[in-house]
């Protein structure tokens, strides 16, 4: 068996290591895929608050960057600052709301929703302000009356 | 009894009024720019939190760090972990006053809020001039200021430091509603 010389075993190596830079720096620019993501967890909007607003329990509940799925009614749906953004109602009780910036792409979809409508979305947790800010969410499912 | 209800009616009164003089906005925008000529770099925050007490022009501003969106992932990650470190500081805020505040005023009009604004646990006092204008009833403030990224403790590796701009640019867009709305 001829012993491969040593030129030709340096450039494979040096085409490998580009290689596996080239797929690591693809995975690491390509964002995450909300809509095939499993949930971290599945909650009602109503729920959801109540335990955020509780802020001992705040970092117990959920993390950041943490992919959730959503049931909840719909309060209201608009486009400022150019974004298409669902809101969420909390309980009667609470005035905070589940804040969803919607993932590119739903604009027929969400054309379809009006405000009181039960659905089901996912998006990734940033955080607790006043609301509850999930972005890039997407639509699951929408449950008829 | 009789005595009670004008004291009812004067609490109610005063709780309705009190609600009515604070203002919201849920999705206030903040974005900044840093251009360089080796790269520029644009993001977004959609989300951003702010309240103003119209009694005294006192402003607050609560903006999550890791809700920025950029063009590439890629920014977003050195953002978030290496520079922000939105683990650790996840929320930058602002406190201040609106100088010489009219609620009253319904043309528009530009006034310069000053307060203190804290990023990445650093605090700096801050004049930002501020456009004021009131459309269908809603508030709308908007402005552009600068922000030095040294002064916040925000360290760029040498490689990196062609890449992004010393001194970046920031620009805000709030519509305001009712508090209790």
């Amino acid at each position: 068996m001829k012993k491969p010389s040593r030129p030709s075993t340096y450039i494979f190596g040096i085409a490998l290591v580009l290689l596996l830079s080239a797929i690591a720096f693809w995975y690491v620019q390509k964002p995450l895929d909300v809509s095939k993501a499993t949930p971290e967890m599945s909650i009602s909007a109503k729920n959801l608050l109540a335990q955020l607003k509780d802020t001992t329990a705040q970092l117990a509940v959920l993390n950041a960057e943490e992919v959730v799925e959503i049931h909840g009614v719909i309060k209201e749906i608009n486009t400022l600052n150019g974004r298409e953004t669902l809101i969420l109602q909390g309980g009667t009780d609470v005035k905070s709301y589940i804040i969803c910036d919607m993932k590119a792409g739903q604009t027929e979809t969400l054309k379809q929703l009006h405000e009181k409508d039960s659905i089901t979305l996912k998006g990734i947790y940033k955080g607790f302000l006043k609301d509850a800010i999930f972005l890039n969410c997407v639509l699951t499912r929408t449950h008829q009356p | 009894m009789n005595k009670l209800i004008p004291i009812l009616f004067l609490v109610s009164f005063c709780v309705h009024a009190q609600n009515t003089e604070k203002i919201i906005a849920r999705q206030g925008n903040v974005a900044f720019f840093s251009y360089t000529s080796v790269e520029n770099i644009k993001a977004q925050n959609n989300q951003v939190l702010s309240i103003i007490d119209l009694s005294n022009g006192e402003i607050a501003v609560n903006i999550l760090m890791n809700a920025f969106v950029f063009e590439k992932a890629l920014m977003r990650e050195h953002f978030n972990e290496s520079y922000i470190e939105s683990d650790i500081y996840p929320k930058a805020t602002f406190e201040g006053t609106i100088s010489d505040f009219d609620s009253s005023q319904s043309e528009p009009h530009t006034r310069i809020v000053k307060g203190t604004f804290t990023m990445h646990g650093v605090t700096k006092t801050l004049d930002i001039k501020t456009k004021i204008e009131k459309i269908d009833g809603k508030y709308i403030l908007t402005g552009t200021f600068e922000a030095v990224v040294k002064d916040y403790d925000i360290k760029i590796p040498p490689l990196l430091a062609g890449n992004i701009a010393k001194t970046i640019s920031v620009d805000f867009r709030f519509e305001y509603d009712p508090y209790d709305s």
